[in-house]
C-alpha cells in the first residue's frame, strides 16, 4: 500500500467519530411510532394486539377485498418480526472454512 | 443444504432485472466467442472445478455483505454507507452469476450445495463491534487479498473468456478493497468509552484471524514454500494460479497492504501477529512438506 494512502487512512481514522455510530441498537425502534398511534411506515415493526383485546368483527367481503393487495404481506411481516433470535455459529467471513482458494479471500 | 441455482427458470421480471445487474460494470464478456471444443477435456474439468468453488465463495460474500448492510441502520451510519453496500451486494450477485455462467460455457453446469448455517455471522457484544470485526476480516484482509489474487489471475489467464470474466471481477474487487479500508478507518474512530476494550479484543484476535485466512488462501505451507514453483498454471489458463501462487499472493498482500493498512487505522499489533504467523507456518510447512504446483480448487 502506497505511503500517501496509508497517510490518508491514518487521518481518516483520527477524525471525529461519526454521529450516530455506536448508538444503542434498541433505540432504533423507538421513533417508529408516534404517541401510541399506529406506525405510519409500511415496514415499521409489528406490534401484536394485547392478549385480552376483544375479538375484532369478522371482516366483511368488502373490507377483505379492499385489503386484498396487502393480504400476502402482513402475515409474513408479523412472523418475521416476532420470530425468536437463533443462536449463531462462530464467525465465518465469506467462505466455508478450510475451502479457501484463489477465487478469493473475498471468500474467506 | 440447498442447491444454488442461477435463475428461477421462467420468463420473469425479476430474472430480467438480475441479468441487468449481472452485466459487467465496465467492458463486455464475449460469451458467444468461446468454443469449449477447442480445449482439452481435462483443462475444462479443472477450470469448471475452480469456477464452481469460486461461485460458492462469492455466494458467501454476498450473504456476508447483505447481513452487514442490515446492521448499518442500527448503527446510525450515514446514508452513503448504504449506497456503497448496495453496490457491494450487486457486485457479489454479479460475481456469483459470472462464476456459474463460466461453468455453463465450459459445458459443465454447476449446481453447488450451500449450507445456510455457514452463512451466518457471530453476534458480537455490540452491533458496532460486530460490524468492525466483520469489516476488518472480510474487507481489510479478505477483499484486499482477493483483489490481489484476481489481478494475478488476470495476468495468468490466456483464454479470452476467462480474461473477460476475471477483468469484470477485478473492477469490482478494486472498489471493495478501497471501500473496506475507508470503512475500517471510520469504524476505528474513538466513539465512546467502550472503544478501547473493543479495539483490544479485536487486536488480540488478529493472530487467529490471519491464520484463518492463511488456510483459506492455501498458504499454510509458509512463505518459504510459497516462493518455490510457478505462480500460475500453463496455457490454456482459465484464470488459475497454483497453490503456491495463491499462497504467494497472500503473503505479499499481507506484508504490503494488509499489515501496513491495519497499523494505519490503529492496529500496530498486526505486524507482530503476521511475522509470528509466517515464522510458525514456515516451521510447520517445513515439517509437513507438500506440492506447490497443484491448482487449488
Amino acid at each position: 500500500m502506497r505511503p500517501h494512502r496509508l497517510h490518508r487512512l491514518t487521518l481518516l481514522t483520527r477524525g471525529v467519530a461519526l454521529l450516530g455510530l455506536g448508538a444503542p441498537a434498541a433505540a432504533c425502534h423507538k421513533a417508529a411510532t408516534d404517541g401510541g398511534n399506529e406506525p405510519i411506515h409500511i415496514n415499521a415493526p409489528f406490534t401484536p394486539p394485547p392478549a385480552d383485546a376483544a375479538d375484532p368483527a369478522a371482516p366483511s367481503s368488502s373490507t377483505a377485498a379492499a385489503g386484498a393487495p396487502d393480504a400476502g404481506d402482513a402475515p409474513a411481516a408479523s412472523a418475521a418480526a416476532s420470530a425468536p433470535l437463533l443462536p449463531r455459529p462462530p464467525i465465518r467471513p465469506n467462505a466455508p472454512r478450510g475451502r479457501g482458494q484463489g477465487g478469493g479471500a473475498s471468500q474467506p | 443444504m440447498y442447491t444454488l441455482k442461477r435463475t428461477s427458470g421462467d420468463d420473469l421480471a425479476l430474472t430480467r432485472e438480475h441479468e441487468a445487474i449481472a452485466l459487467p460494470r465496465r467492458g463486455a464478456i464475449r460469451w458467444g466467442d468461446f468454443d469449449a471444443s477447442a480445449y482439452p477435456a481435462a483443462a475444462l474439468d479443472r477450470a469448471a472445478d475452480l469456477w464452481r468453488t469460486r461461485a460458492v465463495q462469492e455466494m458467501h460474500s454476498l450473504a456476508l455483505f447483505t447481513e452487514l448492510a442490515s446492521q448499518l441502520h442500527v448503527l446510525g451510519a450515514p446514508l452513503d454507507w448504504s449506497g456503497a453496500f448496495a453496490r457491494m451486494i450487486a457486485d457479489e450477485v454479479r460475481h456469483t452469476d459470472l462464476c456459474l455462467r463460466v461453468c455453463d460455457a465450459l459445458g459443465r453446469p454447476a449446481a453447488p450445495s450451500i449450507d445456510p448455517r455457514e452463512l451466518r455471522l457471530l453476534d458480537r457484544a455490540s452491533p458496532r463491534a460486530h460490524v468492525r470485526h466483520a469489516v476488518v476480516a472480510a474487507f481489510c484482509v479478505g477483499e484486499t487479498i482477493s483483489g490481489r489474487m484476481f489481478r494475478a489471475a488476470l495476468r495468468a489467464a490466456t483464454v479470452p473468456l476467462a480474461r473477460d470474466v476475471v477483468a469484470a471481477i477485478v473492477v469490482d474487487e478494486t472498489f471493495h478493497a478501497e471501500l473496506g479500508w475507508e470503512l475500517g478507518a471510520l469504524l476505528m474512530r474513538r466513539s465512546d468509552p467502550s472503544f478501547d476494550a473493543e479495539r483490544g479484543a479485536l487486536a488480540a484476535a488478529l493472530p487467529a484471524l490471519f491464520r484463518h485466512y492463511a488456510g483459506l488462501c492455501c498458504a499454510t505451507g509458509g512463505p518459504s514454500w510459497a516462493s518455490r514453483g510457478p505462480r500460475a498454471e500453463p496455457a490454456p489458463n482459465f484464470g488459475e494460479l497454483t497453490y503456491a501462487g495463491y499462497a504467494r499472493e497472500f503473503f505479499e498482500g499481507m506484508a504490503r497492504d494488509v499489515v501496513p493498512g491495519l497499523a494505519a487505522i490503529g492496529f500496530p499489533e498486526a505486524a507482530r501477529a503476521f511475522d509470528e504467523l509466517a515464522a510458525d507456518l514456515d516451521r510447520e510447512g517445513g515439517e509437513g512438506g507438500g506440492s506447490s504446483t497443484r491448482t487449488k480448487s
